[in-house]
């Protein structure tokens, strides 16, 4: 941007006087948002720089995310990558303006490169006013603030056009190269203008074009579009950990568990609060939002951020900021967390605040204590005798391992399978299979209990360490070389929580993997198609989201001859939760419609016959769902099967 | 050796599980005080005074406070391992920083020595403590120790109205409504007939009213059946509803999910009713009876009435 030294003094104090006031202005904001985010537990993200700066080029340069929504992606991309083009230009009008020569700024192929991107920002901005106006897509909250900033970028790039278009005409050196100055200043006649008019015009557009720019700077930390400033550190700094694997807690060592105040939050936690651009991706995947609960995800993190900005660091976060019903209203579905941009992370938000709740003041949904109660005292959700674990399977004529015995596989059956007659018959599907295939396998029997999920989950860090004690105590007891499960949740914990605490193998396969293993292994064979059978994928999140299996199950369905798999609208990783996962499954759920009924719908849907699930619990979730629909529009429920029982019911 | 009986009343009579404390201090031939956690008025038509043994009735409200002041004064304080019992128990034992022993099932004094049994591990295994910190705390499980009363006119009673001079108590029990019906509460009805989805609306649910009426019972539901707007979800029985244990559990058209057993699978005897003779519920059934409900309960209320 070529900027016309004015010989005036008055000009030049005035410049050095913006400048310095809107910069140390700006920092000073900074600084005061830095210490106020930083008191807390310690959180280091600063291990693995590698992948931290991977993170930063997928999801700030490429915007990987933002693209999932292509013609907003585009518009952001745009925006995003011309204001990154615009912003050079606006150094170099600085540095001119504090009377450095910048050589490189008067080049005009850059300004040939920053026209263009100056109008593809305008463009984009001009649609996003579209959008946000005339659009209004549900999950965008119409507020002035982005209005305002939108017409603040707007301002900025005419501005800069009509400054390089003016001072380029007054030194004779209008040139085609800056062909959107160069078309603006004729069609606006600049040559034709007398030269002190132009001149005039000049200056009013560039004091407009640097206070917009020392306004925008020290507007931004007020705004949602902080986040301009502050997504780049928060992505950098995201978590590098399994999403399954909830922070421990040091039970003996601490005197306050979970999160009541700000200053148990981490300074990322806090930082996660500043980066929120208030977009509604994660509200608009969230099953709690979308059924109409109270729980929206963009909440718990703008409400934090006020809560951050207004009130007293020692005032409560409960109650007033967040409420309970909100914190129980959360599946950990992680949907939210999926849709993101910005990699913020709400649910070891929301699991920190339960943890409160229920470790400091016993507070939790009185179904949601009897769950506890029964895990604690018989070591299932339900309270049944423990016996019966060992006892069904005498019944099917399957002798538990004795205490050292080896084996390659090792069954975990876990509680569905154990006591719930529906999910028991998974498992004898499951076992099916594996006899068809020859493969020999161990189960512990009454060594299992709970892995703890429920218990993590719901926030009883107390009882599920004391589960995860007692199951690798048993574990290891045994010597096998692959564990498999038919439970994702058991999965998870087994997978991700249990060699912090001393289990040594960590070999964990879910059920479907295994399967498709085998079909690989051409160790399974299959009858040949009678008829085309249709059937629909209802995904588990916690083996899309938190253990990226997403191709192996619908490998293995499409693998059985005549299975013809049709995807519901929202499937893998953008799939629907159940409405079972974070202990919702030990919890009534009557604060609005269901979210399996729902889901239910959306299989039905489909058109296809038969709905398969790969999870004990969106099984239930899922033949209750179908039951409860079919009472109103069908006659008879959607037909819902495990995909252990597809493929063992199209064995050779 | 001295003994303060914590006893809880019910319309201004002792509770059963009162007078199980008092026969057991007349069988140890143990004098002993009563503190009736009530309006003072009620302890003369307790009843109380014809109990030989009692030396004082004292009566104050629900004050775990004024436990802990009278509590120096005895070697043994008893009381009922009923909800508000145990709950009183732990706030009187943090007070007073004494040793608690909630939810026994046995109780043996021999001289001076007090033997209690109690479960452990949830009932997988019975502890048996000597005690010897003074004064003790215990509370004493429903039916535990039953009712042998001597009874005679006792002279020498008082009685005393006791208020405790400070309270550190947060809530106090200051009334206790009964609940309109005329029915049995469902969590502690003797008799249970509950219904499910396939009694379609809400007025079959009449036939299951009336059934239980005749028995003395109440109305329980399957979740399904108050999702679909047949039954209230104060009448939900399973995981996510109440819990209950009957003597006599009839459950009518339901499928048996574990949900559902969840709140009923203690019940004494369990008796299903289902069209499906594959029904889960045939498998914790003691009864099971494979018949159309909407013939079946009909014809067990008349002949039953
Ligand atoms: C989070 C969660 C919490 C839950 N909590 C509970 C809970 O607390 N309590 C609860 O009950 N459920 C609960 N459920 C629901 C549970 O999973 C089952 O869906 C429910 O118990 C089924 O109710 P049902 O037996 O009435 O219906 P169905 O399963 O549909 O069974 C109907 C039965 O009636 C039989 N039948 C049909 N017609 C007749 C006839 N004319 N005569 C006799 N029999 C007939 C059928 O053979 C069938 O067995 C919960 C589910 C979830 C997901
Ligand atoms: S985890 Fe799922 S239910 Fe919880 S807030 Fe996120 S999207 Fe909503
Ligand atoms: S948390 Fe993330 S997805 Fe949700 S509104 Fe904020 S930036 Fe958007």
């Amino acid at each position: 941007m070529a900027h016309l030294l004015t010989e005036s003094w008055i000009n030049e104090f005035f410049f050095i006087a913006v400048v310095l006031s809107a910069s140390s202005f700006f920092g000073f904001t900074i600084a005061s948002r830095i210490k106020s985010i930083l008191p807390g537990p310690q959180d280091n993200r600063f291990d693995q720089p590698f992948k931290r700066i991977k993170n930063i080029f997928k999801h700030v340069f490429a915007q990987s995310k933002m693209w999932r929504r292509p013609s907003i992606g585009l518009a952001h991309f745009l925006i995003f990558w011309g204001f990154c083009m615009v912003s050079l230009g606006t150094i170099a009008f600085l540095l001119e303006g504090l009377r450095f020569h910048v050589g490189w700024a008067q080049n005009f192929i850059f300004l040939g490169i920053q026209d263009f991107f100056t109008v593809l920002v305008i463009a984009a901005v001009l649609f996003a006013f579209f959008r946000r106006l005339v659009l209004k897509p549900n999950h965008v909250r119409l507020s002035g603030d982005a209005l305002f900033i939108l017409g603040m970028i707007l301002c900025l790039m005419v501005t800069d056009l009509c400054i390089d278009g003016a001072s380029a005409t007054l030194k004779g050196e209008l040139k085609s190269q800056a062909w959107a100055s160069f078309s603006l200043a004729h069609f606006l006649g600049f040559p034709n203008w007398s030269p002190s008019v132009l001149a005039g015009f000049h200056l009013v557009n560039w004091w407009i074009h640097l206070i917009t720019v020392f306004l925008f700077l020290c507007y931004l930390p007020f705004s949602k579009h902080f986040h301009v400033i502050t997504a780049a550190p928060n992505i950098f700094f995201g978590t590098l950990i399994p999403w399954g694997r909830m922070k421990t807690l040091d039970l003996e060592n601490s005197e306050h568990f979970g999160v009541d105040r700000l200053d148990q939050l981490s300074w990322k936690q806090k930082l996660d609060t500043l980066a929120c651009t208030e977009c509604g991706r994660c509200s608009d995947a969230c099953p709690a939002t979308t059924m109409g609960k109270k729980l929206d995800p963009a909440n718990i993190i703008i409400n934090l951020r006020h809560h951050l900005e207004h009130k007293d660091v020692n005032t409560s976060l409960h109650g007033q900021t967040i409420s309970e019903e909100e914190l129980w209203a959360c599946t950990t579905c992680a949907a939210c967390m999926h849709a993101c941009p910005l990699t913020i992370e709400h649910i070891p938000a929301i699991t920190d605040m339960r943890r409160h709740l229920v470790l400091m003041e016993g507070k939790m949904p009185e179904e949601a204590m009897l769950a506890l109660r029964n895990l604690e005292q018989k070591g299932n959700p339900w309270g049944i005798s423990e016996q019966e674990r060992e006892s069904w399977l005498d019944t099917q004529g399957i002798t538990p391992l004795n205490e050292g015995d080896s084996v390659d596989l090792l069954f975990w059956i876990g509680c569905a399978g154990s006591f719930d007659d529906r999910s028991k018959k998974i498992v004898l599907a499951m076992i099916k299979i594996l006899n068809h295939a020859k493969i020999s396998f161990g189960v512990i029997g009454k060594h299992e209990s709970c892995t703890g999920d429920p218990a993590r989950r719901i926030g009883n860090e107390y009882l599920f360490q004391m589960l995860v004690q007692g199951n690798v105590e048993a574990l290891n007891k045994f010597n096998y070389k692959k564990l498999l499960t038919i439970c994702p949740h058991c999965m998870n914990s087994l997978k991700h929580e249990y060699q912090e605490f001393g289990l040594y193998n960590s070999k964990i396969l879910h059920h479907s993997v295994f399967i498709k293993e085998l079909m690989d292994k051409g160790l399974i064979r299959l009858k040949e198609a009678q008829a085309s059978q249709t059937v629909t994928l209802h995904d588990s999140c916690y083996l899309t989201r938190y253990n990226d299996i997403v191709d192996a199950p619908r490998e293995a369905l499409k693998s059985v001859p005549g299975t013809q798999l049709i995807e519901m609208k929202r499937h893998g990783k953008s799939n629907f939760c159940c409405g079972a996962g974070g202990g919702r499954m030990w919890m009534e759920e009557d604060k609005s419609a269901r979210v399996n009924v729902q889901r239910a719908e959306e299989a039905v849907q489909t058109g296809a016959q038969t709905l398969i699930t790969e999870c004990p619990f969106c099984m239930t979730m899922m033949r209750d769902g179908t039951r409860a629909m079919s009472e109103k529009e069908r006659a008879d429920p959607m037909v819902v099967k495990d995909i252990a029982e597809w493929v063992s019911e199209h064995l050779a | 050796m001295k003994i303060l009986v914590i006893a809880e009343t019910k319309e201004s009579k002792l509770k059963s599980t009162a007078l199980e404390m008092i026969s057991f201090c007349q069988q140890a031939k143990i004098p002993f005080d009563l503190l009736t956690l009530g309006p003072a008025e009620d302890a003369h038509t307790l009843g109380a005074e014809t109990c030989i043994g009692v030396h004082q009735i004292l009566s104050a409200r629900d004050s775990a406070s004024l436990v802990a002041q009278h509590l120096p004064a005895y070697t043994l304080i008893l009381g009922t391992a009923s909800l508000a019992g145990k709950d009183l128990f732990a706030r009187v034992s943090a007070q007073s920083m004494r040793h608690l022993y909630q939810d026994v099932t046995q109780l043996a004094l021999q001289g001076e020595t007090l033997t209690i049994t109690k479960p452990i591990y949830a009932g997988k295994a019975f502890a048996k403590i000597e005690v010897n910190t003074v004064p003790a705390l215990v509370t004493v499980r429903p039916n535990a120790l039953g009712v042998h009363l001597t009874e005679q006119e006792n002279t020498s009673t008082q009685t005393n109205k006791s208020e405790a001079t400070t309270t550190t108590d947060r809530e106090v029990l200051t009334k206790v409504e009964q609940g309109q019906s005329e029915r049995p509460d469902l969590t502690e009805s003797r008799v249970v007939i509950s219904g499910g989805r396939s009694l379609k609306n809400s007025e079959n649910f009449n036939i299951l009213w009336q059934l239980a009426d005749c028995l003395g019972g109440t109305v329980g539901a399957s979740r399904a059946a108050v999702d679909a707007g047949y039954a209230t979800h104060a009448m939900q029985v399973g995981q996510t509803g109440k819990t209950v244990s009957p003597k006599v559990y009839v459950a009518c058209g339901i499928s048996g999910a574990i949900q559902h057993l969840a709140g009923m699978k203690t019940s004494k005897h369990i008796i299903a009713i289902n069209t499906d003779p594959d029904a889960p519920i045939f498998k914790i059934a003691d009864y099971g009876i494979v018949s159309d409900l909407f013939e079946l309960v009909p014809k067990l209320t008349e002949k039953l009435s």
